[in-house]
């Protein structure tokens, strides 16, 4: 039961509140597929990029930003170990429906934890190895009204290890494109505050209304 | 009345209706096959090889330039020239990985090789050659190509699009302005009766233009007449540009041609290249070789934005501190820039939307329906009576 709370409740609030703060649907994978290797994540943009060629003139590429969140608590940095088949799923994914993936860095993995924690290594690494852009965002409550959350801007945390030489300007360096990529990045989204308690409301309504009385009114369900 | 049917009916209704859905989707199968090979048709027309035709790029222009006669014997005596410049088109597409006249079609339209004017030079042996560019179906001309052939075998190519030269009426630094306004006047009156009182503001503008150093003016021979009788076209004048010939970025005849057209470009290269001298040659290079082809891919940066992301660049390269990455960034976006672009090519091109393919769409017209199948000369007619 208290891990159908957390799940259902607790993670749903965090989910939907941070949603709110992007701007973004719940479940939003439109255009993109309902699920990746199986996996649903919880949004997918495209950030558009045009190559010159022949009749009509301009080809468009929609590069693929996989949104995750992840809210439940663990020690130390988030390495992924506990679903490392959706992390696999999602790399595979962003490596194969992206234009020029080995020297580009306009598709990606955004990654959204609580505030103050970061990603481990080995997350970095594998993403290192598909040259996958990796960003990351906090989401920070609101000192003065803990009702209220947001979405900090999004950090390009793993340039050291990506080849971006297909972009024409990829000459001014590193510091750039990481800065340039982040903007982008944050371009997308609305970076508002968003109130988690009437998320929290909500979803403890459902889970009353969907879980919690069923059981009640269940006949096979004795208080031993 | 279902029920009343009995089995030999229904079974004859059964019928009928297969028939009829097979016919429609027969139908719409058809116009698929058509459509497809209408494509394919389109396909195998290369943009180049459509771009350097004559005959291709008129059947297209001609019916929206319905004002104009095509000149059969002037045509004959420019064919030389015209091929030169159609040369220099073509190196430079091929130099620019094949792109360089398609994203010409996409941002400015097609030349009208047969309205090109000639000017010969008072130096014996020397020429330009003007030639003006539109899209089908339009009032006016867009772009305008010059092409001058010094008798000491340099080279000056240009290409100008009219929002350029809106831009220039603003910033006043082109030095070909005047006669540029001259040619866009010209062509305008010529092909389309369109002589907006514009130009004439813009010509006092361009009169109260000051250029002092490295430019020469080459005249016109008076002699022979034409629209430009007492003009001349402005080159860039040899040893001005020491820092240019000297750097190792600027190692094609396509690029010099280019520079030599386009001084007020050279002034700025110069001063680029002098004001970044301590900084990694590699990095130089790169961006010098970045600024050549912006230069000469895009066809719509202003020249007054182009000198100001080469500042902002030189900033940026003398202390990279997070305000002057943020300013940089900053400037692409506010000039509808992409920092990110995959090439020059498309630095500017935030919405393929806004620039509309007409010229292809109206020439596919051209090819399909009531004139499908049709002989050259019956299309032409066609084309012809297709304005009025």
């Amino acid at each position: 039961m208290e891990g159908n709370w957390a799940c259902r409740v607790l993670g749903k609030a965090h989910e939907d509140a941070t949603l709110n703060s992007l701007g973004e649907p719940l479940n939003n994978m439109l255009p993109g597929p309902a699920h990746i290797g199986g996996k649903q994540p919880d949004g997918i943009r495209y950030s558009e990029a045009y190559e010159i060629s022949s009749f009509p003139f301009v080809t468009t590429y929609n590069q693929p930003m996989i949104i995750e969140m992840k809210f439940k608590g663990t020690v130390g940095d988030f390495d992924y170990s506990n679903q490392l088949s959706q992390f696999s799923a999602y790399r595979t994914y962003l490596a194969t429906n992206t234009f020029k993936p080995n020297t580009s860095v306009l598709h990606g993995l955004y990654m959204i934890l609580p505030a103050n924690k970061n990603l481990s290594t080995s997350v970095k690494n594998a993403c290192n190895l598909q040259n996958i852009p990796l960003f990351l965002s906090g989401v920070e409550y609101d000192p003065f009204d803990t009702n209220m959350i947001a979405v900090k801007p999004p950090e390009l945390v793993n340039i050291d290890g990506l080849n971006y030489s297909y972009h024409t300007a990829s000459f001014l360096g590193k510091a750039f494109v990481k800065y340039a990529a982040e903007q982008r990045v944050n371009d997308m989204f609305d970076y508002d505050e968003a109130n988690i308690k009437d998320s929290f409301d909500d979803w403890a309504d459902s889970f009353e209304a969907l879980t919690l009385l069923p059981m009640l009114f269940d006949p096979c369900i004795t208080d031993d | 009345m279902i029920k009343n049917l009995n089995f030999s009916g229904l079974l004859f209704l059964v019928v009928v209706l297969t028939i009829f859905v097979f016919s429609s989707c027969r139908k719409d199968k058809l116009g698929d096959v058509e459509k497809v090979h209408q494509e394919t048709e389109i396909q195998t027309n290369s943009d180049l090889e459509f771009f350097l035709s004559r005959e291709k790029t008129y059947d297209l222009l001609a019916p929206a330039a319905f004002n104009w006669e095509r000149p059969i014997n002037q045509v004959s005596n420019r064919n030389d020239e015209i091929l030169e410049l159609q040369t220099i088109i073509t190196d430079i597409n091929t130099q620019l990985n094949e792109r360089y006249v398609t994203k010409l079609i996409y941002e400015v339209g097609y030349p009208l090789w047969d309205a090109s004017v000639l000017q010969l030079l008072d130096d014996d042996g020397g020429y330009t050659l003007f030639t003006p560019v539109f899209k089908a179906g339009a009032d006016k001309i867009n772009a305008l190509f010059i092409y001058t052939y010094s008798p000491n075998g340099k080279v000056a190519y240009s290409l100008t699009s009219r929002e350029v030269m809106e831009s220039n009426a603003a910033y006043l630094k082109d030095p070909n302005f005047l006669i540029k306004i001259n040619l866009f006047q010209h062509f305008d009156e010529l092909l389309f009766n369109y002589g907006p009182p514009i130009y004439e503001d813009w010509k006092v503008l361009a009169g109260n233009q000051n250029f002092i150093d490295c430019y020469a003016e080459l005249i016109f021979r008076s002699e022979i007449g034409g629209p430009l009788i007492g003009d001349g076209v402005i080159s860039c004048s040899d040893g001005c540009y020491d820092d240019i010939e000297e750097s190792q970025a600027f190692d094609t005849q396509e690029e010099m041609a280019w520079i030599y057209g386009n001084c007020q470009y050279a002034g700025q290269f110069n001063k680029f290249l002098t004001d970044n001298a301590n900084i990694n040659s590699t990095q130089l290079n790169d961006a010098t070789q970045f600024f050549i082809d912006l230069g000469m891919a895009n066809n719509i940066i202003s020249f007054q934005v182009y000198k100001g992301l080469m500042n902002e660049i030189t900033t940026f390269f003398a202390d990279p501190n997070d305000e002057n990455i943020a300013d940089l960034v900053e400037y692409f976006n506010d000039n509808n820039l992409d920092p990110l672009a995959f090439s020059t090519f498309t630095l500017n091109l935030l919405d393929p939307n806004l620039s509309a393919s007409v010229p292809r769409l109206f020439w596919n017209d051209m090819n399909s329906g009531d004139y499908w199948g049709k002989s050259a000369q019956r299309r032409s007619d066609m084309i012809h009576d297709y304005e009025s």
